[in-house]
């Protein structure tokens, strides 16, 4: 009772609960950490580790890597898939401030292209849509960072996850089998 | 018209549909990665020619 009482409240005041799953509890969820799950390869790999726009065995080599990593969350609608570790953390975080991908109002994708095609265009290199596109998305992304957004939100589509650029101190934490707690409960529970 | 298949993730995604830059994105697989994240593979027609590629 007194916790759905307290999550009307929250919901009241525009906060949104998130949960974030993984295999052991993390007093800090940190963006970084998520590019290190070996799950996560191909694309999102490629975006992380950005695009070389110099030839190869050019001096310098310059790297365009504009894509910020994001750790990511569910909200309380969300079902988590096989696969995510059993682990949940909670954290309160404010609606507003996260960047709503799937309305983009601030034209962040269009910002970004022209940006991305003014760099490209100083390189003597030819580049695929498919590499564009990915930079011009990793640009859009930090554009939403750098405009102080605490994260990116996907309402339209995928509207029970947001991601997150900074470090997150989960305010409650749930180890396998146990029931969710303060994380400073935690932390108290593992020095004894 | 430029026509191509992109992996993309869910905010990416998310960031192209918006765009009216793209003519049409059709989502030919999509698959969960083992993380909240989502990894997609779209078709992608951007609606007109890239300024890039015509200067190439």
């Amino acid at each position: 009772m007194a916790k759905g009482l307290k999550a009307v409240s929250e919901l009241a005041k525009g906060l949104l609960d998130l949960f974030h799953y993984s295999d052991e509890v993390r007093p800090v969820i940190d963006p970084l950490q998520h590019l290190t799950n070996p799950n996560i390869r191909g694309m999102e790999r490629d975006l992380a580790y950005g695009t070389r726009l110099s030839k190869y065995g050019e001096v310098p080599e310059v790297i365009y890597d504009p894509y910020p990593p994001q750790s990511y969350f569910g909200t309380s609608g969300y079902t988590p898939e096989s696969g995510l570790g059993g682990v949940i953390h909670r954290t309160p975080a404010e609606a507003e401030g996260f960047y709503d991908v799937s309305e983009d109002f601030k034209k962040f994708m269009p910002l970004a292209r022209e940006e991305v095609m003014d760099r490209l265009a100083t390189f003597d290199k030819k580049f695929s849509p498919p590499e564009v596109n990915a930079m011009v998305q990793g640009r859009a992304m930090s554009l939403a960072k750098e405009a102080k957004y605490l994260g990116l939100s996907n309402r339209k589509y995928r509207p029970n996850v947001y991601t997150q650029f900074n470090e997150v101190i989960p305010q409650e934490v749930q180890p396998l089998g146990q029931e969710m707690m303060s994380l400073v409960e935690y932390l108290e529970s593992i020095k004894k | 018209m430029t026509e191509y298949e992109i992996e993309v993730d869910d905010m990416g995604l998310g960031l192209m549909r918006s765009d009216p830059f793209y003519k049409s994105i059709d989502v030919i697989k999509e698959e969960a990665t083992g993380t909240m994240q989502k990894r997609y593979l779209v078709k992608v027609i951007e609606s007109e020619e890239n300024a890039y590629y015509k200067l190439q």
